[in-house]
């Protein structure tokens, strides 16, 4: 497990608290500054990894939103199926 | 090609994302659409702060070649905004990361212009013709770069 957890430290924090002192399944992380036990961790980092583009379709706003926070804007025209 | 995560993840870290559709959007397709010339889907623009165009992908592409257009992208914002070192950083990058698309022989020419500009030293043209010496050199960027030599 804390093998398979280190793809995932790019996505969330992690680090094992105690790790001597209990067992592997019974062990407490911290992930993204919350407490959780080592199964929960697949089921945070799972959602993350498909979390999908949050497009905005007020262009107006999201040009008005880039001048103030000078961050580039990608727009894109597009007819695929929502 | 959205739904790569490296795709997502560019893109979320990068820019702020924005849609219009053709039919759900059908009003601001048409008003965008005239006013950065996109008559066709998908089309992706790269808008800097101020809502100028300074990078466009027409067509669908495969993950690589969109993340190494998009990179390339952000290379040629820095390149308008003369952030030399941003620029030749970026297209350097897509060079190293992508080299297989389209996207890496321009950046590779381009890469070149970067350095002359922040430098003003002829020879980091003359290396980037070397270059193209060694790769892509069918690509129309290194009969660009062949006048270096």
């Amino acid at each position: 497990m804390p093998i398979r957890l280190k793809r995932w430290n790019h996505l969330v924090k992690i680090r094992p608290v105690c790790p001597n002192a209990v067992s592997e399944d019974n062990a407490w992380w911290i992930v993204s500054d919350f407490w959780t036990r080592p199964g929960y961790i697949q089921k945070v980092a799972t959602r993350e990894h498909a979390m999908p583009i949050q497009f905005r379709h007020d262009v107006d706003q999201v040009l008005k939103d880039a001048k103030a926070q000078q961050k580039p804007v990608l727009l894109d025209f597009s007819a695929a199926p929502m | 090609m959205w739904p790569d995560e490296r795709v997502v993840r560019f893109v979320n870290q990068h820019f702020l994302p924005a849609r219009v559709h053709v039919k759900e959007d059908a009003a601001e397709f048409k008003r965008y659409g005239e006013r950065y010339n996109a008559l066709w889907t998908p089309t992706i623009l790269e808008l800097d702060a101020e809502g100028v165009e300074r990078h466009r992908v027409e067509g669908f592409l495969p993950a690589d070649d969109l993340l190494g257009q998009l990179t390339l992208g952000l290379a040629h914002m820095a390149f308008q905004q003369q952030r030399w070192a941003d620029a030749e950083r970026g297209f350097r990058q897509v060079v190293q990361q992508f080299p297989h698309t389209d996207a890496a022989p321009e950046a590779l020419y381009w890469a070149g212009v970067a350095r002359y500009k922040a430098t003003g030293d002829a020879a980091s043209l003359k290396d980037t013709a070397r270059a193209f010496t060694q790769r892509y050199q069918k690509s129309t960027w290194a009969t660009k770069a062949s006048v270096w030599r």
